[in-house]
């Protein structure tokens, strides 16, 4: 049975895993030219794109055709006919594409990691910006965690549309929308933000590496709302006219006190990076097995 | 299996695609052993009749039971149910021996060997590729993999269609020498009449996703004559169709044996003339209708 799933996934995950290594090769000849030059940054733009998508395609590559192309061929009509029935024959599937996910992507997280050590810049992807969502996202168990995802994503698809491209074209944009919904809007949340308030308009420098989001200008004081003061200049109206007032040279801090305003953000410090990918990979994971549950569902019922 | 128990017994099934029925009130039994014909024009519900039996499609309405069981949930639904699809829908990428390997992966009950040896007498090299068989081959390739699960129950959807007569003859004589060995229940649908009139012994014939016609085939034959005399004279029996040259009329009844026509000569039918007698009764809604467009009407040897 285990050969059977194989054997009718084969030549995909041979061609997906080719392409991940490509990728994983191509990461490490980078990331030495990166180590000869030492202006040179560490991701480029390109180096991120890549490893975003990276997931959702391979994901969806393996994912999608796993129950769509035998139902588009016809081949259902005869596995479904036999005797393990259709459930055995949708686990083992899952279960050898699957394995092949996790065992390519936590690879490629392992080389990441790797490299970016071997370079001796491990504060500046780890313990550094790593914290921030352009490395946050492709490193870690978060990111395995996001291509299982895809994977279910396109399997539940697939058994839905019964077509693999069709499948794929429409994983892209629900992948997107889940990925972006919870970076945007849960993964400060998913361990209480820490807080930051300045008078200067300045991040504190001791939050060089942390992440920072949620950053505005703020009334403070005891029962005033805070919400976000509007920007003239990169500083508050109100600032602005208080600089401005002839015959004296007041400072922005004396300006912003009397104001009652301060710079507010919340920020993740670097030490939470393990907690939050633990975390964002353990929902995403969940995700995954109950789209899975769904896919098992709907190829149980399914008439072909 | 007791010999009383049905090995197909369907009551009320019905399938229902969007709006329109593709089947409808399907109630039909079939003793065990027998070999069945299911006949009807295109579109009658033939294919879903038998993918319902084959747990590829559930009912909308209506039940069945296969071999004394009614398949549900909670146990392994169709063993010893085999079924071959009308596309006879093989991995075309593997090879004729991963398709056996991969055959009796699905199936804990699977004579490998005996399949091995089927295909080798049939010349089909186990090497090959399923994708660069002929059409003819894989058919026999697909009904080998059926006949090594060693079913008691096996559905046909079309098995010979779009094959040479060589190759159909070669089909039916594989299907045959297992039937025969293992005593399995077979229903297998076709256009071809009189191909399933060398082998059948019961009939169901589906026309508009309902039965309009089922039982023993010698019971069948046996109950319909068909009858030639003078045109204008009031044939006995419920008439299914009628054709008329000159002055002679040739008329098919619905009787019993010991059938009282004077002034009519009383021939036998076949099979082939039975069946489609009823297809072009329900074809057109005349009643009865004309058997003018001779094959019906013309006798044969």
């Amino acid at each position: 049975m285990t050969w059977l799933a194989w054997r009718t996934q084969r030549s995909l995950i041979l061609s997906s895993a080719a392409a991940a290594m490509l990728v994983g090769a191509w990461l490490v000849v980078g990331g030495f030219a990166f180590h000869h030059s030492a202006n040179a940054p560490l991701w480029t733009e390109l180096d991120v794109v890549v490893l975003f998508a990276l997931p959702c395609l391979a994901g969806l590559a393996l994912g999608a055709p796993l129950v769509a192309e035998e139902l588009d061929r016809g081949t259902v009509r005869l596995a479904w006919s036999q005797e393990t029935g259709r459930g055995r024959w949708l686990a083992r599937k899952l279960l050898v594409a699957g394995a092949v996910i996790v065992a390519v992507f936590a690879s490629l997280a392992g080389l990441i990691a790797w490299w970016s050590r071997a370079l001796a810049v491990p504060d500046r992807l780890f313990t550094g910006i790593g914290i921030a969502p352009a490395v946050f996202d492709v490193t870690g168990p978060a990111f395995v965690c996001y291509a299982v995802f895809a994977f279910a994503l396109g399997v539940l698809l697939g058994a839905l549309l019964g077509r693999p491209v069709w499948a794929s074209l429409a994983g892209v944009p629900a992948y997107v929308v889940v990925r972006v919904v919870v970076q945007e809007m849960l993964r400060g949340r998913m361990l209480p933000p820490l807080r930051f308030a300045d008078r200067t308009g300045n991040i504190p420098a001791r939050l060089a590496h942390a992440w920072v989001f949620n950053v505005a200008w703020r009334a403070s004081g005891p029962g005033r709302r805070a919400a976000p003061q509007p920007l003239v200049g990169g500083l508050p109206q109100s600032v602005m006219r208080c600089i401005a007032q002839p015959g004296r040279l007041p400072s922005i801090a004396a300006c912003t006190r009397r104001l009652g305003l301060r710079y507010t953000g919340s920020y993740q410090p670097p030490g939470r990076y393990w907690p939050l990918q633990g975390i964002e990979g353990a929902a995403f994971l969940a995700l995954a097995i109950a789209l899975c549950a769904l896919g098992a569902l709907v190829v149980g019922r399914r008439s072909v | 299996m007791s010999g009383d128990t049905a090995a197909v017994a369907t009551c009320g099934l019905g399938k229902r695609y969007r709006r329109s029925w593709a089947l409808s009130a399907c109630t039909f039994s079939l003793p065990p052993g027998r070999i069945c014909g299911l006949v009807g024009p295109n579109g009658a519900g033939k294919s879903t009749l038998l993918r319902i039996l084959a747990g590829l499609a559930t009912p909308d309405a209506g039940s069945f039971e296969l071999l004394g069981e009614r398949p549900g949930r909670g146990r392994d639904p169709w063993r010893g149910v085999a079924y071959l699809d009308q596309d006879r829908p093989l991995y075309r990428r593997f090879s004729v021996a991963e398709t056996l390997r991969a055959a009796a992966a699905l199936n804990p009950v699977f004579d490998q060997g005996w399949a091995a040896r089927a295909l080798d007498d049939l010349g089909i090299g186990t090497e090959r590729r399923v994708g660069t068989l002929s059409g003819g081959q894989r058919a026999q390739v697909a009904l080998t993999w059926c006949l090594a699960r060693r079913p008691a129950l096996l559905l046909l959807d079309e098995p010979t269609a779009a094959l040479d007569p060589l190759a159909r003859e070669s089909l039916v004589r594989l299907l045959l020498d297992a039937v025969a060995e293992n005593g399995t229940t077979v229903i297998v649908s076709s256009h071809a009449v009189a191909e399933l009139g060398q082998f059948c012994d019961s009939l169901v014939l589906l026309t508009h996703s309902r039965v309009c016609l089922a039982g023993d085939v010698e019971e069948l034959l046996g109950t319909h004559r068909l009858l030639v005399g003078a045109a204008g004279s009031p044939p006995p029996g419920a008439v299914l169709a009628s054709a008329t040259t000159g002055r002679q009329a040739t008329v098919l009844v619905r009787a019993e044996e010991g059938l009282f026509a004077p002034g009519w000569d009383v021939e036998p039918i076949d099979l082939e003339q039975l069946v489609i007698a009823y297809l072009r009764r329900d074809a057109g809604e005349d009643d009865p209708p004309a058997l003018t467009a001779a094959p019906a009407a013309g006798r044969r040897p």
